[in-house]
């Protein structure tokens, strides 16, 4: 009797631990999950995913509303757009912290699937470095959304720990373009030319040098001025236009571009929706929407409150007549949504409007948002012979004149480079209006700050920028997660 | 349940059984009979309580005070006679022998405040006067005169250290329960509920009528028995049996409830002057963006030229606001909103026993209506107790309660539901539209915001919640050995919800020309869940000469698990019906999901006295948890504890005037698990993405993978003094703790560059030191009685350490409000502090500022001193918890008459009013409404208002700052009640009755002008607009025959 009371108490130990062992029942963990192909073929859905979140707060507000494409005209409701675009920003704004989170959560799911990568059989090793070299560049991709937006970002590369994440600092600017440069160069030639219909949208070879030369780009401005990578830029570009007919398709009509039917048609990378209210549609569309717009238009309405948000008269001037994108683009007056119909005199981007679509509800909007269009390749490739010919060449002329002709509008011939410069400025402006490039454009150049200034002295708005407004602040949320982890961007 | 569940469970039921059983010896038995009568004038006691102490032998008078314990094993006894409100009566010596009846009669005596009361301590029950540990008891007299309809709510105010907080003034929410402070910030800081000895986690289930006693564990000595849940305290809650002769019981009440205090808001005429103000600059700004020179003195006839257009909410007045309600409607959307919402409850009870059997059953049901319109709450509760003395050493004990409530119209509380929108909305609308403006047909007020009627919401929209409990448990007590007991329980807890929501089109913003049905919500929610608990413990309660012992082990295992599903349709054909079908809508959601976890427990305890006046107490706790990471699932939790009657020592014996002086000590490690469920695991959740325009499933991981996460373990030191003088007129108790908690379950932020935005943690230490007085007495016992009794508790909390070097942690709403910081209170207001405004160009020019500042912005002091206002001049200004919470009680009784109140209250805090920030902040425009003290607001330089309300137009708004912190303290009188109680035999055929009138929240004194009620703290970091708290006033009627 004395000895079965010890083995009883054994056997009642033995028998309870079991029960402690609870593992989620009806979510994965990261215990159980990545052991399959189709596992890491999912996970890498879930990097693309990430880019989801791009276009709303990255491409319209952090850059369209920033630049003076967008006035504010009503300060009514507290929202980040009005920050934006007075140039109010502060640390606390959520969008910053938002798309901070958003973009890293992106890198994390990609240093994930790397890690987890190579324990996972494969039939075919090409699919395991496809796989690898997407996840790379989307990687990649996000951290020049980080270091364009905030400048001194941390860089993660592996996953890590909440220990080891409040040790990790900022990087330089420098050393976060050189990772990207690194990462898209070596994994773009293992990526295929081009996906079956059913694959669509997926990162192609053109679709990383594209991005590429838009990184050497940018490079080559501010705030790096590595006027090498100019001709870095120049191969990756000349090597995409070189399939034009083959791999890329110029659209004929600019129309053509802004519908959902051309999805994955005419751009070399978009951010990929649809619709059917199984979460995959996109919101952007109504983002930009007067809140009163007839429902016929836009069946849940805008989000930003009706005339509080508008496009400005400056881009309005902008347009030369007859340029036939003005319509593609823009509205000026709308049906309201009231009884009877009013007429909305609100300014608007209307061009990512789908009109009589059916949706789910206001983020169910199917049409893709361009990432990296075939014009702007053209454009950028103009761009860098003048600047290495330190003027227009007639080849970079040329460039430019087929996309006004395409426009409708005549061609020009720019002699001086500050004459090219100016062009090929308004011309990117204006053919890339609602896609978030102006923005990016002008503080790559360097002339952000010019510009603005000298709009709002026009426009009396009473506001002055200088070199830090470039860069938005380490969002707060960060800056307190652990004194002295980070530096704040100056003038913030 | 899994099997090896059960296998466990099993296992120790039997171990622990076999471990103890033992042969009976055939001997013979003999019986105790007698009478209870009062001492004072003779009359018979029914209803007393007669029991052969430490065996499972009782019975319990009739009507004419007599009782019978038969089939007692020979042997010699102790007897004891108890009824509450008299001093028990124990007779020593009582010999048994067999075939022969014992007589044993008690005269018990009218008691003062009763140091013998049995008061339940967790697996078991003591006697006050043995208490070594801090318990506060609530008996029913307390809870019956009143109209209360959940058990929190009969708790406020009643015990020192135990603080009810209404957050949510929804019918059927619950209250929450805070004992002795806050010790955690992410996990939950409820305290363990036990009902009828079974843990429960919530008391929706049991009618405030039904209960005979609630006991608080406040500290770990008598927590610890519940060890990993423990550190929060523990709530007792005891149901009430049947005694004597067959008693039938009804009680019934009505009465009104009204919104307990209106918020200040702008009103429509003054809405309308700062919707003029902003388009004036918006127009002068448009002019400039032109180059047009537009003044704000322009005329809506130029305005409307220039702009082409008849309307335009930016820039172009409505011309009808000349004529005010001429033309408009004018509302008060608190008054259209919140109404007189009638209550009331029924009740029904049958109880009595007889030699072999006690039961109580009871049935009763509540019809409340809610003060916002179309909401509402009932619930029925059913309660079968059942004690059945199987044969003389064996006794089960079933109890049942089934409970069902349905609640309807939710939509009311938080962020952008209707309660905000009642504050939010507009005060303008059309004349013939009024309170259904923007219900289609009705258009929205052209200059209004796009929100709908919060009225028409709640008339259009369903939200109807089902709730089916069924709380059962079975209890088998069996005689091993006089003095040794086994106790084996097994308890189900089933609960089933049910939640339909049908959002019509109509409700929808915007929707006027869209067809019905198209963008209507329907969603559906069930959760089905069920606790299971097998337990086991053997009491062995022995005395010799003057050493008295109980002891105590036992085990349990619990295990619960959760299946729910979840359905969202949309785009309907039209809104004829209000169900999901796939072929007549869009399905958005459909999914099922399901949730386990256990908990296994090995438990023990000895109490000991010397003579009555030496008393010690030893426990100890091993509980294994589920929640946690695989490396730290077990946890230890011991206690001891000390007494000392110092009153019965010789050289105190001789004072008269002292009836009772007890020091008590204790100390125990307790434990807190109260984390979402899988809390340690990395989970992954679906990101999906599309392909060729085809929908791709994606995964991705949501949550960070903790193997370390443990529990949260309170070390705690209690010292106490119970005083009785004068006859025990006047009981003092005084209780000093301090409490340190380590190894903190904090949710805490994580770098963003991690992926992640939380994550799960043990960090840091704090500590929680507090001083409880409660006094009571009984200063008139005549024809006119006076029952008065005041509790005070003061509480102070400090962070003593934090991970990382003590780095803080910022936290609070938007993580932005508050900060746990080393040396200061746990849950620390840190934010921008606001001064004034700047009044104009050179006070602006000659004050510290931000870079974005203008005139008329929000002034915020420069705490450093650096001449700027940065993040770094966001000063720590107070803390949430309250510094001491009191309550007031007093009963007074004359002749048949009775009248009782309490006023409660707490000092020494503050609460952040995020309803108030969100309708209060500059840049919040025009077309929302906002609070009345914008009418002082900043308009220039020469009108800059009162120099605390910026300009509307300010450039704070994306930041928090202390306009919206409010001193928390208040006084309130809770409760109040007036009774006459008609004599038994007035009424023919009916015995006692009682008619009352009584009130709840009758008076509110307090400082939070942002929001409803200062105990409100219904979100992160502060009150998001939470339904707000009723007035009520009552009559009711209770009587029995």
């Amino acid at each position: 009797m004395k000895k079965a009371i010890p083995l009883l108490v054994a056997l009642l130990f033995s028998a309870c631990t079991d029960v402690l062992d609870r593992e989620p029942l009806s979510s994965l963990t990261v215990g159980n999950f990545y052991k399959t192909e189709g596992d890491i073929e999912k996970a890498l859905n879930g990097v693309y995913a990430g880019t989801r979140d791009w276009p709303t707060p990255i491409y319209i507000y952090l850059s369209e509303v920033r630049s003076k494409n967008y006035i504010g005209v009503f300060h009514d409701a507290q929202r980040d757009w009005w920050d934006i675009t007075a140039f109010e920003v502060k640390p606390e704004m959520t969008t910053l912290r938002n798309v901070w989170g958003s973009l890293y959560q992106m890198i994390n799911r990609a240093n994930t699937l790397l890690e987890k990568i190579d324990g996972v059989p494969f039939r075919d090793e090409q699919v395991r470095a496809r796989y690898k070299a997407e996840a790379r560049f989307l990687r990649a991709y996000a951290y020049f959304q980080l270091v364009r937006l905030f400048g001194r970002v941390p860089l993660v590369t592996r996953t890590i720990t909440p220990d080891e994440g409040i040790q990790i600092g900022q990087s330089e600017p420098a050393e976060i373009y050189e990772f990207i440069a690194r990462e898209m160069s070596e994994v773009m030639d293992q990526l295929p030319p081009d996906y079956p219909a059913a694959q669509k949208g997926r990162a192609t070879r053109w679709a990383v040098k594209g991005v590429l030369a838009q990184v050497y780009l940018t490079m080559a401005g501010y705030p790096l001025h590595q006027r090498d990578k100019l001709e870095d830029a120049r191969v990756l570009l000349r090597e995409i236009i070189d399939q034009e007919g083959t791999y890329v398709t110029f659209a004929p009509n600019y129309a053509d571009l802004f519908t959902h039917d051309n999805d994955n048609e005419y751009a070399l990378f978009e951010v990929q929706y649809v619709s059917g209210g199984v979460g995959a549609g996109g919101g952007f569309p109504a983002e930009i929407v007067p809140a009163d717009i007839s429902r016929s238009i836009a069946p849940f309405g805008g989000i930003v409150s009706a005339s509080r948000l508008a496009l400005s008269q400056d881009l309005l001037d902008a347009y030369e007549p007859g340029d036939l994108r003005f319509d593609v683009t823009i509205r000026t007056t709308y049906p309201t949504n009231t009884n009877p119909p009013g007429v909305g005199n609100t300014p608007f981007i209307h061009k990512f409007i789908d009109e009589g679509v059916a949706l789910a509800d206001r983020n169910d909007w199917p049409i893709n948002f361009p990432l990296l269009r075939y014009a702007d390749v053209l454009l950028m490739y103009a761009e860098v012979l003048a600047e290495q010919a330190g003027g227009p060449t007639p080849e970079a002329v040329a460039l430019v004149n087929r996309i006004r002709a395409r426009a409708g509008l005549p061609a020009i011939n720019p002699t001086t480079k500050e004459e090219f410069d100016l062009a090929l400025e308004h011309e990117r402006r204006i053919e890339f209006v609602g896609e978030g490039v102006y923005w990016f454009d002008l503080v790559r150049r360097g002339r952000a700050v010019q510009v603005m200034n000298e709009w709002f002295a026009a426009t009396g708005q009473g506001i002055q920028i200088d070199e830090h407004h470039l860069v938005y602040p380490i969002p707060r949320s960060e800056m307190d997660i652990y004194p002295g982890l980070y530096q704040q961007n100056p003038g913030y | 349940m899994s099997r090896s569940v059960t296998v466990c469970s099993l296992l120790i039921a039997a171990g622990l059984a076999a471990s103890s059983v033992r042969p009976a010896s055939a001997q013979g038995v003999g019986t105790i009979t007698g009478r209870v009568t009062d001492s004072a004038t003779g009359s018979p006691l029914a209803g007393a309580s007669v029991v052969i102490v430490g065996t499972q032998f009782g019975a319990l008078t009739d009507a004419t005070g007599r009782y019978s314990i038969p089939r007692v094993p020979v042997g010699t006894y102790s007897v004891q006679a108890q009824l509450i409100g008299r001093n028990p009566r124990t007779v020593q010596g009582v010999v048994i022998r067999d075939g022969e009846t014992a007589v044993v009669d008690f005269q018990l005596e009218e008691g003062a405040i009763a140091l013998d009361e049995i008061v339940a301590v967790g697996y078991g029950t003591v006697r006050r006067r043995d208490l070594t540990g801090s318990v506060a008891q609530v008996s029913s007299e307390r809870l019956e005169a009143r109209a209360v309809t959940r058990i929190e709510q009969a708790l406020m105010g009643q015990m020192a250290g135990v603080q009810v907080r209404q957050t949510n003034g929804q019918p059927g929410a619950p209250l929450e329960v805070r004992v002795r402070g806050a010790a955690s910030i992410s996990a939950s800081n409820q305290p363990l509920y036990v009902v009828d000895g079974v843990p429960v986690e919530d008391l929706s289930h049991v009618n405030v009528d039904d209960i005979a006693s609630i006991e608080v564990l406040k500290d770990a000595a008598s927590a610890a028995i519940y060890g990993s849940r423990g550190a929060n305290g523990v709530v007792l809650v005891t149901t009430r049996n049947g005694s004597g002769a067959p008693r039938f019981q009804a009680r019934t009440s009505y009465g009104f409830q009204v919104l307990e205090n209106e918020m200040d808001l702008l009103s429509a005429e003054e809405w309308i002057e700062i919707y003029r103000e902003l388009q004036d600059s918006a127009w002068v700004r448009r002019g400039r963006q032109l180059g047009r020179d537009y003044k704000a003195s322009d005329p809506v006839s130029f305005r409307q030229a220039e702009l082409g257009t008849q309307r335009n909410s930016t820039y172009i007045p409505d011309p009808r606001w000349e004529f005010g309600t001429d033309s408009l409607a004018f509302i008060d959307w608190q008054d259209a909103f919140y109404r007189r919402a009638p209550i009331a409850t029924y009740q029904i009870s049958a109880s009595g026993s007889t030699d072999a059997l006690r039961y109580r059953l009871s049935a009763s049901y509540l019809d409340q209506e809610g003060i916002a319109v179309y909401t509402g709450y009932d619930r029925l509760n059913l309660l079968a107790n059942f004690d059945v003395q199987l044969s003389p050493r064996a006794r089960l004990a079933l109890n049942l309660a089934p409970s069902i409530s349905w609640s309807h119209g939710g939509n009311v509380t938080g962020k952008d539901q209707q309660a905000h929108q009642v504050l939010a909305m507009s005060p303008v609308a059309e004349r013939d539209v009024g309170i259904m403006t923007g219900i289609k047909p009705n258009d929205r007020y052209y200059y209004a915001g796009s929100a709908v009627s919060p009225v028409g919401f709640m008339r259009y929209s369903t939200n109807e919640t089902e709730r089916k409990q069924v709380f059962s448990k079975a209890s088998l007590y069996i005689d091993l050995l006089p003095g040794l007991n086994w106790e084996a329980t097994g308890a189900w807890n089933g609960s089933s919800l049910a939640n339909r929501i049908y959002y019509p089109t109509r409700v929808q913003r915007g929707t006027l020309n869209i067809p019905d049905g198209q963008q209507s919500d329907g969603r559906f929610r069930t959760t089905v869940s069920n606790e299971y608990l097998l337990q086991s413990t053997i009491t062995l309660s022995r005395s010799f000469g003057r050493h008295n012992i109980n002891a105590l082990v036992g085990g349990s295992v619990e295990y619960s698990n959760q299946q729910g599903s979840y359905q969202r349709h949309t785009r309907f054909s039209d809104d004829l019906l209000e169900y999901l079908d796939h072929t007549t809508s869009t399905v958005n959601n459909s999914e099922t999901t399901a949730l386990d976890r256990s908990l296994v427990s090995y438990l023990g305890r000895i109490m000991y006295s010397f003579d009555g006046k030496y008393l010690a107490s030893v426990s100890l706790r091993r509980d294994g948890s589920s929640k946690f990471g695989e490396r730290n699932r077990w946890g230890t939790f011991p206690s001891f504890s000390l007494g000392w009657h110092l009153s019965r020592e010789s050289f105190l014996e001789s004072l008269d005037w002292l009836s009772e002086l007890k020091l008590r000590f204790s100390w125990g490690v307790t434990g807190n698990n109260q984390i979402p469920d899988y809390a340690a695991y990395g989970s992954i959740d679906t990101y999906n993405y599309s392909f060729g325009n085809g929908l791709a499933v994606g995964y991705a991981p949501t949550s960070i993978s903790n193997p370390d996460l443990g529990w949260e373990q309170t070390r705690s030191t209690d010292v106490g003094l119970d005083l009785g003088l004068f006859s025990s007129r006047l009981l003092l108790t005084v209780d000093y703790y301090d409490k340190l908690t380590e190894d903190l379950l904090l949710q805490v932020p994580v770098a963003r560059s991690t992926g992640f935005s939380t994550g799960w943690q043990n960090i840091g230490k704090v500590r929680n030191r507090g001083i409880e007085f409660e006094l009571t007495g009984r200063p008139f016992r005549g024809e006119f009685q006076w029952e008065p009794s005041v509790n005070l508790a003061f509480n102070r909390n400090r962070v003593v350490s934090l991970g990382h070097g003590d780095a803080p942690i910022y936290t609070g709403f938007d993580g932005q409000t508050a900060i746990i910081k080393v040396g200061e209170p746990l849950l620390a207001y840190y934010m921008y502090e606001a001064i004034g405004v700047y009044m104009n160009a050179e006070d602006l020019a000659n004050s510290p500022r931000m870079p974005t500042s203008i005139v008329g912005d929000v002034k915020y002091r420069d705490v450093n001193g650096d001449g700027v206002i940065t993040a770094d001049d966001r000063t720590i200004l107070g803390h949430r918890d309250p510094t001491y919470v009191w309550g007031f009680h007093n009963t007074f009784r004359y002749r048949n008459f009775d009248f009782s109140f309490l006023f409660q209250g707490q000092g020494g805090n503050k609460i952040y009013g995020i309803i108030g920030r969100a309708i209060d902040r500059p840049g919040m425009g025009a077309s929302t409404n906002k609070l009345g003290r914008w009418r002082n607001r900043w308009k220039s330089e020469e009108e800059p208002g009162d120099g605390k309300t910026p300009r509307i137009d300010g450039t704070t708004g994306s930041l928090y700052d202390s306009r919206w912190l409010y001193d928390a303290s208040y006084v309130r009188l809770r409760s109040a009640s007036i009774g006459y109680t008609l004599p038994a035999g007035s009424l023919p055929g009916i015995g006692p009755a009682r008619i009352y009138l009584s009130g709840e929240n009758l008076f509110l004194h307090h400082h939070y002008y942002g929001g409803y009620s200062p105990e409100a703290d219904n979100d992160v970091g502060g009150d998001y607009g939470g339904y707000p708290v009723a007035r009520s006033v009552s009559i009711g009627i209770d009587f029995s025959f």
